[in-house]
């Protein structure tokens, strides 16, 4: 990393390191070396779509796939997860209905976003040409992402938006303009309506327009913007969910998580069922009956991370939706889990609410471990090891068969296997770093651009840590962007680093 | 340009590994050859005899699935939307089993279902159905539109039955 753009810029000419190299799309486009690993990233993008392609050439589902396509088989309006992603399969099936063109645009969109990411880390930070060489084949030679976008799912989509969200913040730290204020708003908006994960992300907006160089005026728009725009989608959720099951929910599935997080400390607690509101005992009779019968092992909640009440047929919550409603099709299925929602969200927030410290134990501890060492879940195989999709996959794609093949079901499950653990090292590498500069005080030495990112990506990295923890089950599918930020930020904090002892040194 | 031309030759050489599947596509594309028998064994169905000129739908069921039961329930809602096509149902269980379900479903009356016995497990040797319901529609010229493996609205039958689409798998 160039000493000057770090240790010796003054807080009012933090681009003048830049000036030598001109404007972005100069640095980009003008400079050898970079334009090199242009063409470089753009022929490599290609060339491994067509190696995967070769070797998956069916897209990997899980049944949150075929939710996302069913929404759109059945035309519904709302359903288990954030109608957002449904609408983008929509769009793409009406330019293709190839399952191949779907994945590519989700590749090509994700490489696009990295292609940013990496030019604009190289441009404002000027990282040394060891760690920009990393770094390049980090973020665009990396088999994730081509896992990531052959998965119908919306993870990809959202790892690009949170991607150019969080370049945003960069460039705003170093050359603020309005236009990077209205694109993050949008991409908040966006995103919220892919994932409801993004609903932390006005948090992340906060620090980042605080850190900014803008004006109040623009600082406060900023803020609120993201947050209006989520607001008509919540409305708009709201209102077809109630249409459906009678209660304005935002998130049908924010009950069954609450209830199923609260069920994990179950077996170390005693409630007594007359005290529950009356709408639940009834629920209560089934996790009292599932904990007499077949209390489940230790090592059988740890293969279903975080989950296990959700999707265990026989544990508690389907088995009590199963014997107030049934169906039989994508909106049957989710008028059901839409009708015992409200009831799962009521049991689930009094046992949290009347059993904290047990929760903590038995949930959060759980999934503070779960979240260091992220389960590989859908990297583990392809296609859930079956051979075949349902038919409304199987027609939204064209297939005349519903049979699907990969050259191995396992070999991403080799292929992933060192990544939680590159996850934990990378966190405690970071988390170390930062407290040591701040132990020592160095932190004040660094430019206040560097200060900046470092508070802004903190900031990120720990709203991200503390909303994994409480209300989501921890894979590492959601875990790719702070993967790439850790890895990012470390390779820039070691060059930091790198310099600092080659100047003691002379 | 000279790794490109590398990666492309590996891209295609591990582009040959065997594709599961793609033999029993290529087996059942135009319409093979299998007997159906009748329930009371009075005409036996050479589907090399079938003559072309209308779609046909061949759906391999148990008459005790619940989920065939419901299946044949949805076809028997779309028989409208069905009139033009020939479908055939097969069991390979007992003649008196699948009589049954026929006066169940009252299927003895609607004139474009011919109810059968996969005798000698011809069907089953050439579509190796892994579940049932098992569903097989051909077009009016023998070309296969669609293999279902459970079960699949009958809107999904009707619509695979007026679609142009080609293949992708």
């Amino acid at each position: 990393m160039n000493i000057h753009a770090n240790l010796t810029t003054t807080e009012s000419g933090n681009i003048s390191n830049n000036s030598t190299v001109g404007s972005f799309s100069q640095f980009v486009l003008k400079k050898k070396r970079n334009k090199v690993l242009l063409i470089a990233a753009l022929v490599g993008t290609i060339v491994q779509l067509i190696i995967f392609k070769s070797l998956y050439p069916f897209p990997d589902f899980i049944s949150d796939s075929w939710s996302y396509i069913a929404t759109n088989v059945y035309n519904m309006d709302v359903n288990l997860w954030p109608i957002g992603y449904s609408k983008f399969l929509w769009f793409v099936h009406l330019i293709s209905n190839r399952d191949t063109f779907l994945i590519a645009v989700q590749y090509f969109l994700l490489q696009a976003g990295l292609m940013y990411f990496f030019f604009s880390i190289s441009y404002l930070y000027q990282p040394s040409g060891r760690t920009k060489l990393i770094l390049f084949i980090f973020l665009l030679f990396n088999p994730m992402t081509l896992y990531l976008s052959n998965c119908v799912l919306s993870d990809a989509l959202f790892a690009t938006l949170t991607i150019i969200l969080i370049v945003q913040f960069l460039w705003m730290l170093h050359r603020p303009n309005i236009q990077q204020v209205a694109l993050q708003g949008i991409i908040i908006g966006l995103a919220f309506t892919i994932r409801y994960t993004a609903i932390y992300y006005p948090l992340f907006v906060l620090a980042g327009m605080l850190l900014s160089r803008h004006r109040p005026i623009i600082k406060i728009s900023g803020i609120l913007l993201g947050v209006i725009l989520i607001v008509p989608f919540v409305l708009y959720t709201k209102q077809k969910t109630k249409e459906v099951t009678g209660t304005a929910e935002f998130s049908v599935f924010g009950g069954w998580q609450i209830a199923n997080n609260a069920l994990y400390m179950y077996n170390h607690i005693i409630v007594d069922t007359n005290k529950l509101p009356p709408e639940t005992r009834a629920l209560d009779k089934f996790s009292k009956q599932f904990f007499k019968n077949t209390p489940p092992k230790e090592e059988e909640l740890q293969q279903l991370p975080g989950t296990y009440f959700i999707k265990v047929p026989w544990a508690i919550l389907k088995p009590y939706m199963a014997y107030r409603y049934t169906y039989d099709d994508p909106p049957g299925q989710f008028k059901a889990w839409g009708k015992v929602s409200p009831i799962y969200n009521q049991y689930g927030s009094y046992l949290i609410r009347h059993f904290p410290v047990a929760f903590a134990k038995y949930y959060l501890w759980l999934n503070t471990k779960n979240y260091f060492l992220p389960h590989l879940e859908k990297f583990e195989t392809y296609n859930l090891t079956i051979n075949t999709v349902p038919s409304h996959v199987q027609d939204w794609f064209g297939y005349t068969t519903p049979d699907v093949y990969a050259v191995s079901v396992t070999f991403q499950g080799k292929l992933f296997y060192a990544y939680p653990i590159l996850f934990m090292l990378l966190n405690i590498f970071y988390g170390f770093c930062i407290l040591s500069l701040l132990l020592t005080g160095k932190f004040n030495k660094l430019s206040l651009y560097f200060k900046s990112t470092l508070i802004l990506v903190s900031t990120y990295l720990l709203v991200n840590f503390g909303f994994s923890v409480f209300a989501t089950p921890v894979v590492i599918r959601y875990q790719i962007v702070p993967i790439i930020i850790l890895f990012t930020f470390s390779l820039l904090l070691i060059d930091n680093l790198d310099q600092k002892t080659k100047i003691g040194r002379q | 340009m000279k790794h490109f031309i590398i990666y492309t030759i590996f891209a295609l050489l591990i582009g040959c590994y065997p594709k599961p599947g793609k033999d029993l596509l290529t087996n059942i594309s135009t319409l093979p050859s299998f007997r159906i028998i009748s329930l009371d064994s009075s005409k036996c169905v050479n589907t090399d005899d079938i003559p072309t000129g209308k779609p046909i739908l061949f759906m391999y069921f148990s008459p005790d699935c619940d989920i065939c039961q419901q299946e044949t329930e949805d076809i028997i809602q779309h028989l409208d939307e069905l009139e033009h096509t020939d479908i055939y149902m097969i069991a390979n269980e007992s003649a008196e089993a699948s009589r049954n379900f026929c006066q169940t479903f009252c299927l003895d009356t609607v004139k474009n279902i011919f109810i059968g016995t996969d005798y000698d497990y011809s069907f089953f040797k050439v579509y190796s159905p892994r579940g049932i319901p098992f569903l097989a529609i051909y077009d009016s010229n023998r070309n296969l539109k669609k293999i279902y493996r459970e079960k699949t609205p009958a809107s999904f039958i009707v619509k695979a039955l007026h679609s142009h689409n080609k293949r992708y798998n």
